[in-house]
């Protein structure tokens, strides 16, 4: 795998990253109320980028624990729409939530399957 | 590889024709005399001052100590409705009209005191509204006490923490108008109150509004 390939991976892992710390971050009001959301996705998706300059391949045992926590704490904390507002507070206040949920999903649904790909077809045809 | 790059061309060709759609639906609409070419009316006779909105969905379910904040200030984010117009402009349109402002709240003494000055009526409207809606009817508070807003005044903290915040939902020694009802550190720190903006009553996200603060 190239390395622009594997830099857009890992940096929707950190994007992953970020949602969850934000999620997280949501429960307590003062933190909230401090930490903006722009910053979180920016360091994240940042290390993501810089993580991926020392790795060869794709991990999809990362991947998956990042959406599955993601997900869970989702889920836990009854904050499903709160994802997407996480991410158009990362400089994209003029987009609609609806596009937003659109774009992220099908993001996801596209990783998810290259991931499912990497693991299970490959291992198939060994 | 070329995968990837394709998705990326279609995901930044699909947010750019969104952006540009969202635009042009709302660039040209008025709302009680506001538009986002003229975001702050200032009517002097009838002591009031109308400013452009939007509503941000967040926090519709989500707490806020944040009622009206400047979109470009450093809580922009963080209200119930982002406010296309500058706190600072704000501040001098309400000493236009005559206002007297409080200017009691300091950091030292935020906690323990309540915020002075003249009161302030907001009602909130918007295309295809029913009628003006007061404060107290869009924002929630889990204790059931009226937002009752006082022109705080707090220029120079306003200028120096470049905050944007134009009404806050507790006292407090930054924003332009604040809440008499609660001490500051009522909402982040003691959890006495529970503020979020009314989904039944309030449009979806993103919806221009007009916010009207009143002597």
């Amino acid at each position: 795998m190239n390395k622009l390939s594997l830099a857009c991976f890992y940096a929707f892992c950190g994007l992953l990253l970020a949602i969850c710390i934000s999620l997280i971050i949501s429960m307590n009001v003062w933190l909230e109320m401090r930490i903006h959301e722009r910053l979180v996705i920016g360091v994240c998706v940042g290390l993501g980028i810089l993580f991926s300059l020392f790795k060869r391949k794709t991990s999809p045992a990362l991947f998956f624990v990042l959406q599955s926590l993601m997900f869970l704490l989702c889920f836990w904390f009854s904050k499903m729409d709160l994802i997407y507002y996480i991410i158009r507070n990362f400089y994209l206040s003029g987009i609609s939530i609806f596009t937003i949920k659109i774009v992220f999903l099908s993001i996801l649904t596209f990783f998810n399957g290259i991931v499912f790909f990497q693991i299970f077809v490959k291992k198939a045809k060994l | 590889m070329k995968k990837i790059l394709i998705l990326l061309t279609l995901v930044a060709l699909f947010f750019s024709a969104c952006q540009k759609k969202d635009d042009t639906t709302k660039s040209n609409e008025t709302i009680n005399g506001v538009s986002i070419t003229n975001p702050m009316k200032i009517d002097k006779n009838n002591q009031s001052i109308t400013i452009l909105a939007k509503v941000n969905g967040k926090y519709l379910t989500e707490n806020t100590r944040h009622a009206v904040v400047f979109k470009d200030g450093k809580f922009g984010d963080k209200p119930v409705f982002i406010a296309l117009a500058n706190q600072l402009d704000f501040y001098k349109a309400m000493i236009e009209i005559g206002g007297v402002a409080g200017n009691n709240m300091t950091k030292q003494n935020a906690t323990k005191t309540k915020v002075e000055g003249q009161k302030v009526n907001v009602s909130v409207t918007w295309n295809g509204a029913p009628k003006s809606y007061d404060i107290n009817e869009v924002i929630s508070d889990s204790n059931k006490l009226p937002i009752d807003m006082r022109f705080g005044g707090n220029e120079e903290n306003s200028k120096k923490f470049n905050t944007g915040c134009i009404a806050c939902l507790d006292s407090c020694a930054v924003g332009i108008i604040s809440n008499h009802t609660y001490t500051f550190g009522a909402v982040e720190k003691r959890s006495e109150v529970v503020f979020h903006g009314n989904a039944s009553v309030l449009p979806q996200d993103g919806t221009l509004i007009a916010v009207t603060f009143k002597l």
